[in-house]
């Protein structure tokens, strides 16, 4: 229609528009638009298509330049007449004050049609009478750049935590989008979650810092997180609960505050909870005993899962030590409990407690699903007593009841516990004699279990059980034939081992890729990947190695972050690290 | 354009007609793809164009060269990455606008990904500038909030 008009004028515009990637269409239309302006110096009649590209025009300005419309979709806010608010926050200066004449048959620089002040001339003349038309815009999708809440939550979701969090200093809309719990829930669901590692326990200069390293795994990005909650405090453990870190336990020095010191110590039976989304930590009720790295283990149960309250109710006669269990005594009451625990309707008096115990927690389940919570059971057993003693008690928390509960001491001969994980419904534990038990989180007792020996094991570099995809795993360090060396075993190797746990029988799986340095080395392992951390000191600096496995893809050991972010810590740090990963 | 409505064979086509006037033609099982364009086909029938106002000239006919690919299965990461090579930005916007309008799935969720993957690492004027938001938090209530989340600025990536 008005391309032969345009000419000159177009093809100016349309050099300046190039380089700022717009469309032919609209090119046509901008200068069309502005060539009427200046004609008409009215709007007069135009076609409803004309208004939107007019719009279009305009609010395309303004987002080449990054001035806000404000966060409402399509709507010119705060664009009222001498709306000085809105021009005062352009920073592109003042230059548009002098509203320099749009691009058209004077011979100006097409870039003025973009300055501020043409912009706002359009604003004001536009908005009077497309009140009505933004009505439209902001529910039809003709604002091509504008996009709807409901949408833009779609792309937000798949932001990785760092890139999420600075989306909600974008404006205050954008807070409270991505901070709400269906929005958080969606983003766990829709598995756009990576893994984090947090590394704790750090000691610089003999003193227990209270600085947690997160590894952002995905983006191979380290941070520090300052938690003085945990300053002076080390030897304690940790465990990923959900989206928060439980610490438990631990010692702390008694004569030198904030130093690493054996030598004159108290040993804590506190329990915290960290969340590093909101950097906030709460207590949680101590434990009933005292313990220094105890170990730790968390089971996720549904809500109806029977109190473990009401289970001091029922008697435990004794310990159930070696491998006899109810299963051999009574296989089919045994069934039949199982099969009726979803109704709850066990035979046993001493249920009655339970039941009621269940009538009431249905309660709380229906409170606390309203709140999107989720129950989940803490085990900690063994670690070290007051007087560094090895303890071989052990206790539950239940996040329902948020108390502490005994449960059955570890079997009889089994032997100092120097590492566990919960897989499936049962929390293995393995011992400094190699021993392995595993305690039944349903029927409360433990359970020994005989499997096929591992080779034989460097004495002083303790097993680590992990738990992944429901497939129970081993890291230990065995003598191998050295290369070359054939029927000389004097090369230790760290191999990953699988538990059949249906045939109890121990198979190689993979070999770790890094020489055996740290005896205290930490696995732990998160959906279908499995972390190690070592740390070891050499040359007078303090090194670590981080490795991830997949499981599903077991022939490698990945090496992750050579950053060695620890080379300023001291050597002690190698033995009060721990680990914890949270996917976030 | 006549066809018997009661044919259904694979090589049928539909006609779809943008906010702008422009005819295109695309294969019936690619209109599957687009619930909308399906719902207006049930409703219309498919021997009529149909008309799509929220969608123009420029952004159909990539959408369609996705579909296309997708029925034939042939949608790799290869693709996927040379189909957004080359969009700016706002393109981008534009093509999961339309998307979402189409109610076109597998595209709404390969863009959104897209428009992740661009935020990512980006600082908070860059993300507000892409989306032209306004920043409606007052310096001190930004500075506050900034404090909070400091562990989380470190590695930006430099504007582009």
């Amino acid at each position: 229609m008005f391309s032969e008009r345009l000419g000159a004028e177009e093809s100016r515009c349309q050099e300046d528009f190039h380089g700022l990637s717009v469309s032919k269409r609209l090119v046509r239309s901008v200068s069309q638009k502005l060539r009427k302006k200046n004609n008409n110096r009215s709007l007069g009649e135009e076609e409803d298509e004309d208004d939107d590209d007019v719009n279009g025009v305009s609010l395309k300005c303004l987002t080449l330049y990054g001035r806000g419309g404000g966060c409402k979709v399509g709507a010119d806010t705060g664009d009222e007449v001498g709306d000085s608010s809105n021009r005062r926050r352009s920073s592109s200066g003042e230059e548009g004050k002098g509203y320099k004449p749009v691009c058209g048959p004077q011979d100006t620089a097409v870039v003025d049609c973009f300055s501020y002040g043409v912009r706002d001339r359009f604003w004001r003349r536009h908005q009077r009478k497309n009140s009505e038309i933004d009505e439209l815009m902001t529910t039809n999708n003709k604002m091509h750049i504008f996009l709807p809440d409901d949408i833009l939550e779609m792309c937000l979701v798949r932001l990785p935590l760092t890139s999420l969090m600075n989306a909600r200093l974008v404006c205050k809309k954008w807070r409270s989008l991505t901070t709400t719990p269906r929005f958080l829930q969606m983003r766990r669901e829709g598995l756009y979650q990576n893994p984090w590692l947090f590394l704790f326990g750090a000691v610089k200069d003999g003193f227990c810092s209270g600085e947690i390293h997160a590894l952002d795994v995905s983006q191979n990005q380290w941070h520090r997180i300052d938690a003085g909650f945990l300053r002076g405090r080390f030897l304690f453990s940790v465990a990923s609960v959900q989206d928060d870190i439980f610490i438990v336990g631990g010692c702390s020095s008694l004569t030198n505050f904030g130093k690493v010191d054996r030598s004159s110590f108290k040993t804590h039976r506190g329990v915290l909870s960290f969340s590093p989304l909101t950097k906030s930590w709460r207590k949680i009720p101590s434990m009933k005993y005292a313990r220094s790295i105890p170990i730790l283990g968390v089971f996720e149960v549904s809500l109806d899962f029977p109190s473990y309250q009401s289970r001091q109710d029922k008697r435990f006669p004794r310990s159930r030590i070696g491998g006899v269990s109810d299963v051999y005594e009574d296989p089919h009451k045994l069934s039949m409990r199982r099969h009726c625990r979803s109704t709850i309707n066990e035979t046993e008096a001493s249920t009655l407690p339970s039941r009621k115990a269940h009538k009431f927690l249905k309660q709380i389940s229906d409170l606390s699903s309203s709140k999107n919570s989720r129950r989940f059971l803490l085990v900690a057993v063994g670690g070290l007593g007051s007087w560094d003693e090895p303890l071989d008690s052990g206790e539950i928390y239940d996040s329902v009841s948020n108390k502490w509960t005994d449960i059955p001491r570890l079997p009889f001969d089994f032997g100092i516990a120097c590492s566990g994980v919960v897989c499936g419904k049962m929390f293995y534990v393995y011992s400094e004699t190699d021993k392995l038990a595993a305690y039944d989180i349903e029927r409360g007792f433990w359970i020994a279990i005989q499997a096929t020996p591992i080779p034989p094991r460097v004495h002083e570099y303790y097993p680590k059980l992990v738990s992944s995809n429901g497939r129970l795993f081993m890291l230990s360090v065995s003598w191998c034939e050295g290369d070359g060396q054939i029927g000389r075993r004097n090369k230790a190797v760290r191999k990953l081992w699988e538990l059949d746990l249906l045939y109890l029988t121990w198979t190689e799986v993979s070999v770790h890729p890094d020489a055996p340095m740290d005896w205290n080395a930490v696995f732990v392992a998160d959906k279908n990947l499995i972390f190690g951390v070592e740390m070891f000191k050499i040359f007078g600096q303090v090194l670590d190695f981080f490795t991830v496995c997949d499981v599903t893809d077991m022939s490698n050991w990945n090496h992750i972050s050579r950053n060695h972010v620890t080379h300023e810590l001291d050597g002690s740090s190698c033995v009060t690290k721990s680990v914890a990963v949270l996917h976030l | 354009m006549a066809q018997e409505a009661s044919s259904s064979t694979s090589s049928k086509t539909i006609s779809l007609k943008t906010g702008d006037g422009e005819i295109f033609e695309i294969e019936a099982s690619a209109a599957k793809q687009m619930k909308t364009v399906q719902r207006l086909i049930d409703d219309l029938g498919d021997d009529i164009t149909i008309p799509l106002h929220n969608v123009f000239s420029k952004e159909l006919p990539k959408i369609i060269e996705y579909y296309k690919k997708d029925i034939t299965g042939e949608i790799t990461k290869d693709f996927e990455a040379e189909f957004v090579k080359d969009l700016n930005d706002d393109e981008v916007k534009v093509l999961f606008l339309a998307a979402n309008y189409l109610d076109a799935n597998k595209l709404f969720e390969f863009l959104s990904q897209n428009i992740a993957d661009r935020l990512e690492s980006k600082s908070v004027e860059y993300v507000r500038k892409y989306f032209g938001v306004e920043n409606d938090f007052t310096p001190e209530e930004e500075s506050k909030l900034r404090e909070e989340r400091a562990w989380s600025f470190r590695g930006i990536k430099e504007d582009e």
